[in-house]
């Protein structure tokens, strides 16, 4: 086991203080992005609830066999996360990199589903102003649907990316040695920040893809 | 230093459980309940989400941390 030397940054007293410090803050960014996620969330409610029967429709050509298995490959990425995150607790350097090497592919598996899901729904025209038809009435308010459809997943994507990339670098930096017991912050605000971007998708998937099936 | 590790059986355990209730939430949402529907996939989502941030954040040690006292500050 390597020991490099337990780096407290100077404004700090305490490894436990610096360790509590990098936690809140990354609490404190979560924060701000649930207000991101929330104002987007409050617009869909609104819109569902005033127009009810169009969301439904729309939300039919949804196909929840694509956002199911989305949602469980996310759920296996969690879990691994937690297990890297528990590894870099222990100081396990093999065993952070071999459960991060995982949560990684299930999060490119994510976007890969995605990619597919996002080419049938342009070969279906749903995609708003680009390329869109719909034969049943309300076709502007199933269009709205679309809009917040692909914004939402548009930017839950953009944050699964932005993850892999983070993930990424904890990999590499856990490989050389640089992430141990005594220093294991990056590990466990990055896997704060993945779990995250999974709860965000518990919300999207019931309320984009399951509106219309009964 | 005092990391509280949370043994990989509970991690597991709450893995399965959200597999459930991502199985339990599908099928809700062909069951006609009328406005319940609405509130049953709400409910199951906020489940899912407090397992997440309670254990896979670990939130739950972090409060038994922070009563236990040992802040310095």
């Amino acid at each position: 086991m390597s020991e490099p030397t337990p780096a407290t940054a100077h404004q700090f007293e305490t490894l436990e203080q610096q360790r509590e410090s990098d936690i809140l803050g990354m609490w404190a960014f979560l924060a701000t992005e649930v207000l991101f996620f929330g104002g987007l969330i409050m617009c869909y409610t609104f819109a569902r609830f005033s127009y009810p029967q169009a969301f439904a429709a729309a939300s039919h050509h949804l196909y929840v066999s694509y956002g199911g298995p989305n949602t469980a490959i996310l759920l296996c990425s969690s879990f691994t996360m937690a297990l890297a995150v528990r590894a870099a607790q222990l100081g396990q350097r093999k065993a952070l990199v071999g459960f991060l090497i995982p949560t990684i592919l299930f999060g490119l598996g994510f976007l890969v589903v995605k990619g597919f899901e996002y080419r049938t729904d342009y070969v279906e025209q749903l995609v708003p102003r680009f390329r869109f038809h719909w034969d049943g009435p309300e076709a502007g308010h199933a269009e709205l649907f679309f809009w917040l459809y692909f914004v939402l997943t548009g930017l839950h994507a953009l944050h699964v990316t932005i993850g892999i990339g983070v993930l990424t670098i904890v990999a590499i930096l856990g490989w050389r040695g640089r992430i141990t017991a005594q220093n294991h912050m990056t590990a466990e605000v990055a896997g704060l920040y993945w779990h995250f971007v999974d709860i965000v998708w518990v919300f999207l998937f019931p309320l984009l893809y399951l509106i219309g099936h009964r | 230093m005092s990391t509280h590790v949370v043994p990989t059986k509970t991690y597991a355990a709450i893995f399965v459980a959200l597999m459930v209730l991502l199985g339990l939430t599908v099928g809700v949402a062909y069951i006609d309940l009328g406005p319940l529907n609405f509130a049953a996939a709400m409910t199951i989502a906020v489940l899912k989400a407090f397992l997440i941030i309670a254990v896979f954040m670990d939130v739950r040690s972090a409060q038994k941390r922070g009563s236990s006292g040992s802040r310095s500050c």
